[in-house]
């Protein structure tokens, strides 16, 4: 082997191809890893030089001038690799790698371009100038293999990106599947979870998903109690987050939280029982694949909703004094949880009269009449006969409310849109009958559907998107109104759902913070011990969230759908509802609670049933930046990692020697919290 | 495993109200910068005006109540199980009303000994109005209805922008501020400042609110521009990265802004004068504490003119834990609103600080069949400050009777007094002239009164 002497200009051949960085979405079918480049056989630099006169024909001049200076240390085996760039008056671009080795003796150093050996240098230190490349992002590394068997040594890697970075296409099945799983739950968990869901396909994942099993939240309290603890204000939470977080029924998990921002309760004074919002979210649960018709009906007699918005106790006017029936769950069933203010198409616009106005869905005389109709219910398990037992019930905050029919309102009722309940119906027909008519109302088809595909999907879905999906709701194919499992469906599998859509600049939605949680806990591999967790409420911004399960501020959810941003969002017409949100100090809270549990290896309010990260799967491979940032494309950003993202993310972790994974990989984690393909699903 | 415990949930704290489509045309994109003005001057040159937001919808039926024979006739008759005794309440003697006395519900000690020494004074029956309104013209005539009367999240956008419009796009703090946010430099981000989650409120035209946190604390972790560190110099690289998607783009946006400004009012809250004045310690005490704070800093933030918006929410008090309720938060109103005037006044502020309220609306004169009282309309309302003409009552008290002058039907009373001419009133103290707050309150001329006098 020629030895390389000072000063002797060398050329290295080779087809240095850059590495494809990140993912570019097309429809072509490439391996995220698979690299274009030719191939090459530098082995050595004897074939190096053989190869000269080809390679120079074919790739242009590239020139080595190598500089040996005479340096010996006496540390540890260690080789440190800089670079740096410039560039040519013909747009190539000059590479200047610099390194000083360490107590390697006499070994010989590789030089790995894009992990394939291009040639070799000797010494204790160095320079080496790589010629006349192209654009596109390089990794380097220098390494020994020792001559008798010595351990290798590697450099650090470094990474560079001549030009802009070169975006790389990844498999459409694949991203298809962990969009579907953006979507239909809180995102990917693994790669094996991607690879599952791209086997089964989106439709009998789906449907899997409706049949999956799901543990009630009064379990999670049972658990509670056998372990010897008294149920306290915190185990609510636990049980939410243990479903979110470990529930097979993912889909449901999702579809629940949704519902339980549409229909709001809230235990933010705090003033609800345990037992009520246990109870309520197994309702949630439990309604969330099944009839809308059902579901208000669940909702209407939920004692946690009568105690929210009133209906518990509500008695009937007295006109002697002239106290009339309690409106608040009147009103907001219908502004809130049915049909809005406003009529509306089929796909979700406002309807306007011959003037060009909003046309109102009701008025004050219209909340009247259902305030009446909702009067005379109170607490399960008490004597209904007993017209004194309604002024002082025993609670019962787990079963449906039940009527007390002489605290009943007996008029008749106005109604919406000219609908009226006769005089003299029991509290029961009253009721029935004004949860039909809220249920047939044309608006609850947009109303619902427009909201479910906020929630899911996308916060501005076309009109034609809205229309497809009320008509599922007003008939799910088989003649039957208020079908969630046909709409949700319908939603998940709608082509504006299914198709990726990478050059809209308005597409898709912000993710609430509590789904990037879950997210995060998942991709971590977060363990719970024993079924049980210690994560309590995190709604404060300055802290955690700025969100936490059935917390929100008011009946009107964490955010307005109708929230638009100041700038080019609202310019375009655009609503980007989970922004209302992002407060300066929630953004600063959050991310700054990502990072403590990325530093803390782990999350919980209490040592005991604290969640711990696994993270072996990324600890394993953070060595090795490409491999390690393939991984973090799907799990974290479902295949829609940028470029740029990819880039940074890169050459900040390999300013970190390869051999310090933890470290390498911690900051790359804290990196993707803020990352924007992190916040926005796409 | 080091988690911090959460702070006590048991505050009432409200994250605002939503707000419809709020549109700017001013220059709202990329970063906002802050620039100092030259010379924040003399305590005579600084005013702030300081939104008390209570959410919910405040029963002023029990703020505020006549103590004259026939007037307390009426409210007890009235009220039924909501009437307060004569010894639960807080006497007061308004020295404009002719002698007839009135009261503050008895939790408001505080406030009312601030009334009577003439820093603070009461505005009676307060609410959006479409144009001044009769009652059989509200019978007769839907115009005169503002719109969605009654319901919560519509009543706080029109109070918040000042006009008995649906679709407002700017609060009047906002548009109040962009009259004068000239003298505060360019662009000074300190100018509307939230200590409560973001407002419809502040949003100007041009004017766009920084939310605080009352906890004080600023900062990402992970960053530090001066830092060399890995993370540190990749989380710029990552936030000024190119992005088309408009969402990513605006993700970007937010964490630039609280980086910027994170260290502007980190720094001026590190370097201003410590306060002496203790705030109770409750969710309004610790908003209106850092509101003192930043006043207190405002020399460092550079500002003339500053609008403060906090707020408390819990005040939807329908069922039978009204009377519970309304003690507690009134009394906590009163106590927040008297430590705050006592911290300007140790600030050499008192003359330059007006803090005020507002409500969605006023709630039902008799009681529900749950003990508590569902919404109303017009309600009373504070202002406090050493500017404030204090010990009067403004605005025209309502008649206490159902289907009585005043009242729409079941006790709910037809406001007197319209929220532009409410907020128009403390525009005129903050400094803007006749042209200026006409253009803030294009409505204002609906009504027959511009300002009021109370400050």
């Amino acid at each position: 082997m020629p030895q390389v002497s000072e000063l002797d200009p060398i050329t290295i051949m080779g087809d240095f191809s850059p590495v494809q960085t990140s993912t570019q979405r097309t429809g072509a079918l490439r391996h995220a890893s698979a690299l274009t480049s030719r191939p090459t056989r530098a082995a050595d630099f004897a074939s190096i030089l053989r190869a000269i006169a080809w390679w120079r024909f074919a790739f242009g001049a590239m020139v080595i001038a190598v500089w040996i200076a005479a340096a010996v240390s006496a540390s540890a085996a260690a080789i440190a690799l800089s670079a740096s760039s410039t560039k040519n008056a013909d747009n190539t671009w000059n590479v200047r790698l610099q390194y000083t080795a360490t107590d390697i003796g006499k070994a010989t150093l590789r030089l790995l371009v894009n992990g394939k050996r291009v040639g070799a240098v000797r010494g204790a230190s160095g320079q080496v100038t790589l010629s006349a490349m192209h654009d596109g992002s390089y990794s380097f590394l220098l390494q020994s293999g020792g001559p008798n068997g010595a351990p290798r040594v590697s450099s650090n890697e470094v990474q560079l990106t001549l030009g802009a970075p070169v975006t790389q296409p990844v498999s459409e099945t694949k991203r298809a599947a962990a969009r579907l799983l953006m979507q239909a739950s809180f995102g990917p968990r693994s790669m094996a979870d991607i690879d599952a869901v791209e086997a089964r396909g989106a439709a009998a994942w789906i449907d899997a998903q409706f049949s999956a099993p799901w543990t009630t939240h009064a379990a999670y309290i049972d658990r509670v109690r056998l372990s010897g603890e008294e149920v306290g204000e915190q185990h609510p939470n636990e049980a939410i987050w243990q479903n979110l977080i470990w529930g097979d029924a993912r889909l449901r998990a999702r579809v629940a939280l949704a519902l339980s921002e549409i229909m709001v309760i809230s235990n933010i004074a705090p003033d609800q029982k345990n037992e009520a919002l246990i109870s309520w979210m197994d309702m949630l649960y439990r309604n969330a694949f099944g009839n809308y018709r059902k579901l208000l009906e669940d909702v209407t007699l939920h004692p946690a909703m009568g105690y929210y918005l009133n209906m518990l106790g509500n008695d009937k006017e007295d006109l002697a004094t002239g106290r009339m029936p309690n409106e608040n769950y009147g009103r907001e069933v219908l502004q809130l949880f049915s049909i809005g203010l406003n009529e509306l198409n089929a796909d979700g616009s406002i309807r306007r009269d011959g003037a060009g106005k909003a046309i109102p869905t009701y008025d004050q005389s219209v909340v009247q009449g259902f305030a009446a109709a909702f009067t005379g219910w109170n607490f399960a398990g008490n004597n209904v006969s007993d017209s004194k037992k309604f002024d002082d019930p025993t609670e019962n905050w787990t079963e449906p409310m039940r009527a007390w029919n002489m605290r009943h309102s007996s008029g008749p009722k106005k109604l919406l849109n000219g609908a009226a309940l006769p005089a003299g119906q029991t509290a029961e027909k009253d009721l029935s009958d004004a949860l039909d008519v809220i249920a047939s109302h044309p608006n609850v088809a947009p109303f619902m559907a427009k909201r479910l595909i906020q929630f899911l999907v996308t916060s501005n879905p076309t009109p034609a998107y809205v229309s497809r999906m009320s008509a599922v709701w007003n008939n799910n194919g088989q003649g039957v109104r208020g079908d969630l499992k046909a709409v949700v469906r319908a939603i998940l599998l709608d082509s504006e759902a299914r198709t990726d859509n990478p050059s809209s600049t308005s597409y898709g939605k912000v993710r609430e913070p509590m789904v990037k949680f879950v997210h995060f806990i998942n991709a971590m591999q977060g363990q719970s011990k024993n079924s049980r967790n210690s994560i309590w409420w995190l709604d404060s911004p300055d802290d955690y969230l700025g969100q936490s399960p059935l917390l929100a501020p008011s009946v009107f959810n964490f955010f307005s759908p109708f929230f638009t941003r100041v700038g080019a969002i609202a310019q375009a017409g655009l609503v980007v509802p989970e922004m209302q949100l992002v407060t300066d100090t929630q953004i600063v809270g959050s991310a700054n609670f990502f990072t403590r549990m990325i530093n803390d290896h782990g999350v919980g309010f209490r040592e005991e049933h604290a969640v711990n990260f696994d993270t072996a799967q990324w600890e394993s491979i953070a060595g090795e930046s490409n491999r390690f940032l393939d991984q973090m494309n799907w799990v974290w950003f479902a295949g829609a990692m940028s470029a740029e993202t990819r880039d940074i993310i890169s050459r900040a972790m390999n300013k970190v020697n390869p051999s310090e994974k933890h470290e390498r990989m911690e900051l790359a984690f804290k990196l993707a919290v803020i990352a924007p393909e992190f916040s926005i699903q796409r | 495993m080091n988690t911090r415990l959460s702070p006590s949930r048991r505050r009432f704290v409200s994250l605002g109200a939503l707000a419809p489509m709020a549109l700017s045309t001013g220059m709202l994109g990329g970063l906002i910068r802050s620039a100092f003005a030259q010379n924040a001057g003399s305590p005579g040159d600084y005013k702030a005006l300081v939104a008390v937001f209570m959410f919910g919808g405040n029963d002023g039926n029990n703020l505020l109540v006549p103590l004259d024979n026939a007037g307390f006739t009426d409210y007890s008759n009235g009220r039924g199980s909501l009437a307060l005794a004569r010894n639960e309440l807080a006497a007061i003697n308004p020295v404009n009303t002719g002698g007839r006395p009135f009261a503050f519900h008895g939790s408001m000690d505080a406030l009312a000994s601030l009334f009577t020494s003439g820093q603070a004074a009461a505005i009676a029956n307060v609410g959006p109005l479409v144009k001044p309104t009769a009652r059989s013209q509200w019978q007769n005539d839907d115009s005169f209805s503002p719109p969605n009367l009654f319901s919560h999240s519509d009543q706080q956008s029109q109070w918040q922008a000042g006009a008995a419009e649906t679709g407002a796009r700017t609060g009047w703090g906002g548009r109040v501020a962009d009259q004068i946010a000239a003298l505060n430099g360019v662009q000074n981000i300190a100018t509307a400042v939230a200590v409560n989650g973001r407002s419809f409120f502040q949003q100007g035209t041009s004017v766009v609110p920084y939310a605080v946190s009352p906890s004080g604390y600023f900062g990402f972790e992970s960053y530090n521009p001066k830092s060399t560190e890995p993370v540190s110099v990749a989380f710029g690289e990552m936030i000024n990265a190119r992005r088309s998607h408009l969402f990513e783009l605006a993700w970007n946006d937010v964490i630039k802004r609280g980086i910027t400004t994170q260290q502007v009012f980190q720094d001026a809250l590190n370097n201003a004068p410590a306060l002496v004045a203790a705030f109770p310690q409750t969710g309004l005490g610790d908003q209106l504490k850092t509101v003192a704070r930043l006043i207190a800093a405002r020399t460092a933030l550079g500002v003339k003119r500053q609008v403060y918006f906090c707020s408390i929410g819990g005040f939807d008090t329908h069922g039978i834990d009204q009377r519970v309720d309304q003690a507690e938060l009134l009394g906590n109103v009163s106590d927040s609103l008297a430590a705050f005037y006592r911290a300007t006044v140790e600030l050499n502020l008192a003359n330059n600080v007006t803090a005020f309220t507002m409500s969605d609306f006023g709630r039902d004169f008799p009681a529900n069949g749950n003990g508590g009282s569902d919404h109303g309309w017009g309600s009373h309302h504070l202002v406090v400050g050493g500017a404030v003409q204090g010990n009067r009552l403004y605005g025209t008290f309502p008649t206490l009777r159902v289907n009585g002058p005043d009242d729409t039907s079941g006790g709910r009373w037809i406001p007197t007094t319209a929220t532009e001419q409410y907020a128009a009133t403390l525009a005129k103290w903050f400094g803007l002239s006749a042209a200026e707050i006409a253009t803030a309150f294009p409505t204002l001329n609906r009504f027959p009164v511009g300002t009021l006098g109370f400050v």
